[in-house]
């Protein structure tokens, strides 16, 4: 038999002589046992809905006291505000008077007094106070935005800053909250900052303090640079670019009518792209900010909102552009592919964005940070208000969407570290 | 009982029974499985349309346990069970054969474990091919495939057959001849 071959014939014959194979079983012995297994399927199809019904009703009956409250302290909050932002009046307007000194105690505004004390002065209720603060706690497990709104400000003063992101391809405006100070003008705020900032801890390159002495004259409002021999400004293109960009920010933020370059005393600074320069004029800049998402830490992290420069006829076009990634820049759609939606009334500083039907709005991070971006846009295109309209939810993550929202007033909030 | 059940269990079941104990090769199993089948028909059984017969969807629906069983088997469960219980790990490589194929000749017994070599969808092929003598346009309906594809997967199956049932042989003989020299 040995090295024998096998036709396929032979080995077909073999297989049809396999033997046949005979379940012993009686019929209804086999129809019992799968009568029982059915009705024990059924049985788990049910309890499952039944059991995830049970957590969410217990789970509703944890949190309903405390958005009970919340609603509260919401009203309490606008309370605070208008009261904050009587203040905070009186503080800017002190302030012109006060800029001059410019070598009162950095220390100072640490020992400042903290806010937190003033609510809870306000309140008068400690109780109360606490409670408020476990329902803020439980609010911020949901997706939280992004950027600063109006109700972030009270007694607060929003500094802007520009930092590239790692690769220097783009310059993310980041912004911080930092407590009023009446002794400060908003630039010494600025400046005492720039050196708290935690750029790579957010994921972005690190940038301040500038390598400069900054000397501001507030009744001109002309801030003077003064970089020393050795500065890294003008080391490349790259750099010069970031500087332009990170100057012209400033200016715009600040509210600088004039700034003028020195090196080292002297006046002017020596640039590979530009030449000798002794004052810094931005460049006018056409189009419209649109803001994409940056994913600075992977993907699963809150993104960076970056604004690109981008000449479009409409803000119609420029919602449509959101929708493309920019692999160019390393940026990604800010509004997610299965949402569309037409753009319904513009008047009054008032933009209505109609959702279609088929457009998923969840209440999830992605939405929310796409909404967050719509409204950033817009406010470049100079709305106050956009009032979102077909959603499948009334409220995502802050945003009722049976009001009209607010445009930010600044992106991409940070903590500073403590 | 239902008629439905009724008129399946005597015109397929010792069929589907066979083809599922040829499949798994373990006979309690296959009395589990053919039960998992009934269940499966029994639930779509409005949705049957008669576009295909009826011999061919109970075998696609024979399949398809068959597979999730197999899928079943290599849970993570029996993996990590497997790596504790020794006595299954050594067992599991010579089960014993079933009594119907004990008493078969030589050739047969051993056709049945080279059975084992062949890929699931070889398997497939040879015994609804040829252990249930199906034609390839009712194994290609059964499975989903084309027929073009039911005809290679059968060529290469018995060329697997072959290969192996010779490898056997030889192996044999050698352990043959190793006795007549003691």
């Amino acid at each position: 038999m040995k090295g024998s071959k096998w036709s396929d014939e032979q080995l077909q014959e073999l297989l049809s002589q396999m033997p046949k194979i005979k379940d012993s079983r009686d019929s209804r012995e086999i129809y019992q046992t799968i009568q029982i297994k059915m009705s024990k399927q059924k049985k788990k199809t049910w309890i499952m809905p039944a059991a995830a019904a049970a957590a969410a009703l217990l789970l509703l009956f944890i949190l309903a006291p405390n958005l009970m409250n919340w609603q509260d302290s919401a009203d309490k909050q606008i309370e605070i505000k208008s009261d904050q932002s009587q203040s905070s009046e009186q503080i800017t307007g002190d302030n012109y008077s006060i800029a001059e000194d410019k070598e009162s105690d950095p220390e100072s505004l640490v020992k400042e007094e903290d806010p937190q004390e003033d609510h809870a002065q306000f309140s008068g209720d400690p109780e109360k106070d606490s409670k408020s603060d476990i329902s803020m706690k439980s609010l911020s497990s949901e997706a939280s935005p992004t950027a600063v709104y109006e109700e972030d400000l009270a007694g607060k003063e929003v500094l802007t800053y520009s930092i590239p992101d790692k690769e220097a391809q783009n310059i993310v405006p980041v912004s911080v909250l930092v407590d009023n100070d009446p002794d400060r003008s908003k630039f010494d705020l600025f400046e005492v900052t720039m050196s708290k900032l935690t750029e790579e801890a957010w994921g972005l390159s690190d940038y301040y303090p500038l390598k400069a002495n900054l000397s501001f004259d507030q009744g001109n409002r002309m801030l003077t640079v003064d970089v020393p021999a050795d500065h890294p400004y003008s080391r490349s293109s790259a750099e010069e670019y970031l500087l332009e960009n990170v100057l012209s920010d400033i200016m715009k933020n600040l509210e600088i009518k004039k700034i003028n370059l020195r090196t080292e005393g002297k006046a002017g600074i020596e640039f590979g792209h530009y030449g000798y320069i002794d004052e810094f004029i931005p460049q006018k800049r056409n189009g419209n900010l649109i803001y994409y998402f940056l994913y600075s830490n992977g993907a699963d992290s809150t993104p960076f909102l970056v604004p690109l420069r981008e000449e479009l006829n409409s803000v119609k076009d420029a919602l449509k552009a959101m929708k493309q990634n920019r692999t160019e820049n390393n940026l990604h759609a800010s509004i997610p592919d299965n949402i569309d939606f037409e753009i319904e009334e513009i008047k009054d500083g008032k933009l209505i964005i109609r959702f279609d039907n088929e457009s998923e709005i969840v209440d999830n991070a992605p939405t929310l940070h796409a909404i967050e971006a719509i409204l950033l846009t817009a406010k470049d295109f100079d709305f106050d208000t956009v009032k979102l309209e077909n959603a499948d939810v009334d409220k995502i993550g802050k945003f009722d969407l049976t009001e009209e929202l607010k445009v930010p007033i600044a992106a991409n909030k940070r903590d500073l570290p403590n | 009982m239902d008629s439905v059940f009724d008129e399946l269990y005597k015109k397929y079941h010792q069929d589907v029974f066979q083809f599922l104990f040829y499949m798994v090769k373990n006979k309690e199993l296959a009395e589990d499985l053919v039960q998992e089948v009934y269940i499966r028909v029994l639930k779509s059984y409005e949705r049957f349309e008669g576009k295909s017969s009826e011999k061919t969807w109970l075998f696609s629906i024979a399949r398809n346990v068959a597979i999730d069983s197999f899928r079943k088997q290599k849970g993570w469960k029996q993996k990590i069970m497997e790596k504790f219980d020794w006595s299954t790990q050594q067992v599991k490589d010579e089960l014993p054969l079933p009594d119907e194929i004990a008493v078969q000749r030589e050739e047969i017994q051993m056709i049945y474990r080279c059975l084992d070599l062949c890929t699931i969808d070889q398997r497939l092929v040879i015994i609804m091919r040829y252990i249930h003598e199906l034609t390839i346009t009712e194994t290609a309906d059964s499975l989903g495939w084309t027929e073009s594809k039911v005809k290679t997967t059968q060529h290469r199956a018995l060329k697997v057959l072959k290969n192996h049932m010779e490898h056997f042989k030889a192996k044999e003989g050698m352990d043959n001849e190793g006795i007549k020299v003691e």
